[in-house]
């Protein structure tokens, strides 16, 4: 269940747009704020919220890699798997994480300190590999940085 | 409205403003291939099929998406466009399996037909593809996210015709897939339709899935018997086994424009129906034996004379049926009342609650030909009772011979009770029907009709719409077309002085008759229907 403050940021938004529609990537960003997720319930509670289906709000959520709907840890790592990434290594970069951590894409560490997802594009193919940790970006990352990010965070 | 000249890879012509490019070069003569297009669903321009060049400017322009300017010189058929839409296959075909030999669409293809056309005859694609598992998405439909090509064909289909948002687009980039949410199903009576409009194998008819290949069918023009919107369909019929193994929509704008409902696409299964009556028969003391058609033809014309003789035509009741075509309807009025006398002549409605999508009503009136029926004069004559009032004077000894051009459940003639007591009263009880009904359970006699895809005929839609219905098949058994047992029984009674070899000339005849019809012939209803004289359209023939 969305908090009350949450619940009445998402209404809040709906005088701000045209239509409810447009409210609908605001409104997500503050369920996920408020739930660290986005559960089916929640994007439910989201959809009656702002009077939209389940299929509209279910389409932009699993377009956008940045609206989780697993529980993620504390780091969520993202990877760039699209053609810029993947020629300048990046799919050597997805390979070193996953294996250092032992997870397969979309799982999360035991003690929940690292979630790791490779994601279309980040859109930022001119700084390739590009890698995000929650809402930082890592640009023209090499495998010395990522081993020392991974020792960094905690 | 205002049309502008254009250029189609050089021949001029002059279209209407607001034209995209695609529907354009149709009038030109020239196909551009499109997947995500579809006249009756919005634009989406997500294929990319239908890339052309237009002179003077230096990048493809998507034809769907592109209308027409005054001056465009359009060119479809150049190096630059035929580069571009083989580039596009490579990609639409990157993920989709190479097995159109088991793919229940091959055949009828869109992407197949497109490959064999223009596509590149080898993938340089070297990984491994994505695959998923078939899914049962409701709507009688199987989904095979393998072959789809992401039109969103079927997604518009749903929230713009059904208005109904039950299948979405989800996720992104490669892992893209066509799918519905919370494990709900596609439930709109619309969804059939996508089975006609998916252009590639991925939503698929569970109905008519791996039942023949499209060439084996032969397919005839015909029009839905479920309701009185009367829409166009085609009927798959299989010769070899003489089999209707599917019915998909035809176009007429005026009627039903792309589209059928599920009730009409899978309503012919009736037909194989193993319990269907196919011999004319006499039942007396509990038991039914067949009677070849002369003898009961004359046995039933004396039987109902005899009763004439003794109590007059007030003790004849007819149940016409608005699921008759326009020439059986007028056969009864002219056998009956013009013939025989009777005024008691009419037939049941049969209302269900209408459902109106948002941009599709499926009507709630079931009968193909109610509008039919009461123009050719299947109505209660001078003083003659309706059917509820027919069943009450059977009951009460008044009447007493029922005929029943179409059997059906007790209460759709009346209180059940009250109908089976009239039922049970009767001195001559006869049932036309194609199968048994609790109604031709209780009959004297049985006389085997058949359905609409076993003869030629006519419905008049609730618009007043004139559209033909075609023999498609024929059914092993005795059976006769009901306008044959009309026009036996009008001979054998001795009031039909003439008959007629088909129905095209019972329809000329019924023409003739009835103003609505005057000046219609097959000919003038043609393909897509003809509409009953407007002046006339609400008298109906007493
Ligand atoms: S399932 Fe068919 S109609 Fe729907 S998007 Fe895929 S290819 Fe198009
Ligand atoms: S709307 Fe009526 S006429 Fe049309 S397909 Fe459905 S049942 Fe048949
Ligand atoms: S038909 Fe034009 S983009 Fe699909």
């Amino acid at each position: 269940m969305l908090s009350p403050e949450a619940r009445q940021r998402i209404e809040s938004l709906k005088t701000v747009y045209e239509t409810n529609q447009s409210a609908l990537i605001p409104a997500l960003h503050v369920a996920q704020a408020d739930q660290g997720w986005l559960s089916e319930e929640t994007q439910r509670e989201v959809a009656s919220i702002l009077g939209l289906t389940a299929q509209a709000v279910r389409q932009v959520v699993t377009f956008y890699t940045m609206f989780q709907q697993k529980p993620v840890g504390r780091h969520l790592i993202q990877v760039c798997r699209n053609l810029s990434c993947s020629l300048l290594g990046g799919q050597k970069l997805q390979k070193q994480i996953q294996d250092k951590l032992g997870l397969e894409d979309g799982e999360t560490t035991q003690d929940g300190r690292f979630t790791y997802l490779s994601v279309e594009c980040l859109g930022s193919c001119g700084t390739a590999p590009v890698l995000m940790v929650n809402d930082r970006y890592y640009e023209n990352v090499t495998p010395q940085q990522v081993d020392r990010l991974l020792e960094e965070l905690k | 409205m205002a049309s502008v000249k254009i250029k189609v890879d050089g021949r001029e012509i002059a279209v209407e403003k607001g034209t995209n490019l695609i529907e354009a070069a149709k009038n030109a003569g020239v196909a551009v291939p499109h997947f995500c297009y579809h006249p009756g669903l919005p634009v989406v321009g997500v294929c990319r099929i239908c890339l052309c060049e237009l002179e003077g400017r230096p990048k493809l322009v998507a034809g769907c998406a592109t209308q027409v300017e005054e001056g465009m010189h359009v060119i479809t058929r150049s190096a630059k466009v035929a580069d571009a839409r083989r580039a596009v296959m490579e990609f639409l075909l990157i993920h989709h399996p190479l097995d159109c030999p088991m793919c229940d669409k091959g055949g009828e293809c869109t992407l197949q037909d497109y490959t064999m056309l223009m596509g590149p005859a080898r993938s340089r694609f070297k990984f491994e593809k994505i695959t998923w598992p078939e899914e049962d998405v409701g709507g009688k439909l199987v989904l095979n996210k393998n072959r789809c090509i992401l039109c969103m064909r079927c997604v518009n289909l749903c929230k713009e015709v059904a208005g109904l948002d039950e299948i979405a687009v989800l996720s992104r980039g490669e892992q893209t897939y066509i799918g519905t949410v919370d494990g709900r199903k596609i439930e709109n009576e619309l969804a059939g339709n996508i089975a006609d409009i998916c252009p590639v194998g991925a939503l698929t008819s569970k109905d008519f899935r791996f039942r023949a290949r499209p060439w084996e069918l032969t397919n005839v023009s015909s029009v839905c018997p479920h309701c009185s919107k009367g829409c166009n369909i085609t009927v798959g019929y299989h010769p070899r086994r003489n089999e209707i193994l599917r019915i998909t929509a035809r176009t007429n704008m005026d009627v039903n424009q792309w589209w059928i409902c599920d009730r009409g696409r899978g309503g012919f299964h009736f037909l194989h129906d193993p319990k269907r009556l196919l011999a004319p028969a006499r039942a007396a003391n509990g038991t039914s034996r067949p009677v070849p058609w002369k003898q009961a033809i004359l046995d039933i014309a004396q039987a109902l004379r005899d009763i004439i003789v003794r109590h007059g035509a007030r003790a004849v009741g007819v149940v016409g049926s608005g699921t008759l075509t326009n020439e059986e309807c007028y056969l009864t009025r002219a056998v009956f009342k013009d013939g025989l006398g009777v005024s008691n002549v009419d037939f049941p409605p049969r209302p269900q609650p209408e459902v109106a999508y948002k941009k599709f009503t499926i009507e709630g009136d079931k009968d193909p030909n109610a509008r039919g029926a009461a123009l050719c004069g299947v109505a209660p004559g001078a003083s003659g009772l309706g059917v509820r009032d027919m069943m009450r004077a059977a009951a009460e000894g008044t009447i007493k011979a029922l005929v029943f051009l179409r059997g059906g459940p007790l209460d759709l003639f009346g209180d059940p009770a009250i109908v089976e007591r009239a039922l049970q009263k009767v001195d001559l009880l006869l049932v036309v029907d194609f199968v048994p009904s609790p109604v031709s359970d209780r009959a004297h006699w049985v006389l085997p009709g058949v359905t609409f895809a076993e003869k030629e005929g006519t419905f008049t839609n609730s618009n007043g719409r004139v559209q033909r219905i075609r023999k498609v098949l024929t059914i092993r058994g005795d059976t006769r077309e009901d306008w044959r047992i009309l026009q036996d029984l009008g001979q054998a009674l001795g009031v039909l002085p003439v008959t007629d070899p088909d129905p095209e000339r019972i329809f000329l005849r019924l023409a003739q008759a009835v103003p609505a019809f005057s000046g219609l012939s097959y000919s003038t209803v043609g393909e897509l229907g003809a509409p009953i004289a407007a002046a006339t359209a609400d008298v109906a023939v007493g």
